[in-house]
């Protein structure tokens, strides 16, 4: 009988495209530590070289960095302001980081830099604009689920700023623990204590029975 | 295995499954990145900081070379002695620290004259002076020199120098006669300008009596 599993590649365009699934033998494959350290530290590598290739001139480099970053910029974002400004704010973040590139001292803590621009963004977005008032719920078939949706988003962002966060780039962006601890630059214990708890407040927040 | 799909979606909860799909209406899809131009810091070349920093680092460590290279070789100048060392407690006007008696240089009188060597005239209007430039024990080696020399011309012409007794120039006949009348013309000379100094004082005198 085969196990599979979907790996993560980092070396893949989005991160929401899984790779194939492969079978595999180990049970203890993904037990293994240093496996798991080897790679958070190839995905670190891997967005150090792309900074320093964008420093050197490489346009591409940005577009690599951006479809790596942009998950995470848009969790943290999504966690804080309306859905419809969402999309213009990821826009202007990348923009603003990567014209003041100069001022990222450690290349490879590139995620948790540009997560803090995010953060202070959408602070200065409540200091200009007032909080849009809510739509009201549509009663079409075709809407229940964004309802649902919304829902929940809704139950997410009324909690703490770190479970919010955690939580919708876990369910919302799909990243796992480890890559929200690599990206953000919390350590893993934290980033864990931060899901579960998380998720035991939502669980109790929408009714659900964990 | 609840815990660990939370985590790192190992194994399978469909509770969090159910949260996902209901949330991954929030997703971002569009990935294309923004159009950003390369920063004005990157096109002048200053995010080039590797460079700069080899660069300096160059220019600095060959100075320091230079310094050390110029330095080691003024302190050899200065131990081989090279560098000339004046005697400041000599009179002015004497840049020797060693003087040589004219019999030790004067040319050697010609082979069958029959003289010996002339007795050596004030010390103080023949001294020759020289000026030093290298160690004492060199000095002392040139003056050994010399008097090898001397005495080897004396040998040469059968001339007995006594050891540590400077020698003496002895005149001829001619030689003789002629220094007494340059004597006697000097002696007239002064004879006849103390008879003018003593006509001069005369008049005085006289007009002092008057």
């Amino acid at each position: 009988m085969f196990l599979y599993y979907f790996s993560y590649d980092p070396s893949s365009v989005t991160k929401h495209k899984m790779s194939e699934s492969k079978p595999i033998t180990n049970l203890f494959f993904w037990g293994n530590r240093e496996t798991k350290s080897a790679a958070k530290s190839a995905r670190k590598e891997i967005n150090a070289v792309l900074v320093e290739q964008y420093r050197a001139g490489e346009k591409d480099a940005f577009d690599k960095l951006y479809k790596r970053l942009s998950p995470l910029v848009h969790g943290i974002v999504l966690a804080r302001v309306p859905q419809e400004e969402v999309e213009d704010i990821v826009q202007e973040v990348f923009i603003s980081a990567f014209n003041n590139i100069d001022r990222l001292r450690d290349s490879s803590a590139v995620g948790s830099w540009i997560a803090q621009i995010a953060r202070n963004r959408t602070v200065e977005f409540f200091r200009r604009n007032k909080p849009a008032e809510e739509l009201p719920e549509e009663l079409s078939g075709r809407k229940s689920r964004k309802n649902e949706a919304n829902e929940i988003l809704d139950a997410i962002r009324q909690m703490p700023d770190t479970y919010r966060e955690t939580l919708i780039l876990r369910l919302v962006e799909g990243m796992t623990g480890p890559e929200i601890a690599e990206q953000t630059g919390l350590t893993p214990s934290s980033v864990r204590v931060n899901l579960h708890r998380g998720m035991r407040m939502l669980r109790s927040k929408l009714g659900i029975e964990g | 295995m609840k815990n660990d799909y939370l985590w790192d979606k190992t194994g399978s909860d469909p509770e969090i499954t159910k949260l996902e799909n209901a949330l991954s209406v929030f997703r971002q899809k569009d990935l294309s990145p923004p159009e950003i131009g390369i920063p004005s810091t990157i096109a002048d070349g200053r995010a080039k900081r590797p460079f700069h920093k080899l660069f300096s680092f160059g220019v600095v460590s060959f100075a320091g070379l230079t310094a050390v290279v110029f330095g080691l070789s003024i302190f050899v100048m200065i131990r081989s002695g090279n560098v000339e060392m004046v005697n400041t407690d000599l009179p002015p006007g004497v840049e020797t620290t060693e003087s040589i008696s004219a019999a030790e240089v004067s040319p050697m009188p010609e082979v069958g004259s029959g003289s010996t060597m002339a007795e050596a005239p004030s010390a103080d209007a023949n001294k020759v002076v020289f000026a030093s430039r290298k160690p004492a024990a060199h000095r002392k080696s040139r003056s050994r020199t010399l008097k090898n020399q001397v005495r080897h011309l004396a040998a040469e012409n059968n001339v007995r120098l006594k050891p540590g007794v400077k020698s003496k120039v002895v005149l001829t006949e001619e030689e003789k006669y002629a220094v007494e009348q340059l004597m006697l013309g000097l002696s007239i000379t002064s004879s006849n300008l103390k008879m003018v100094k003593d006509k001069a004082n005369g008049i005085r005198e006289n007009e002092i009596s008057k």
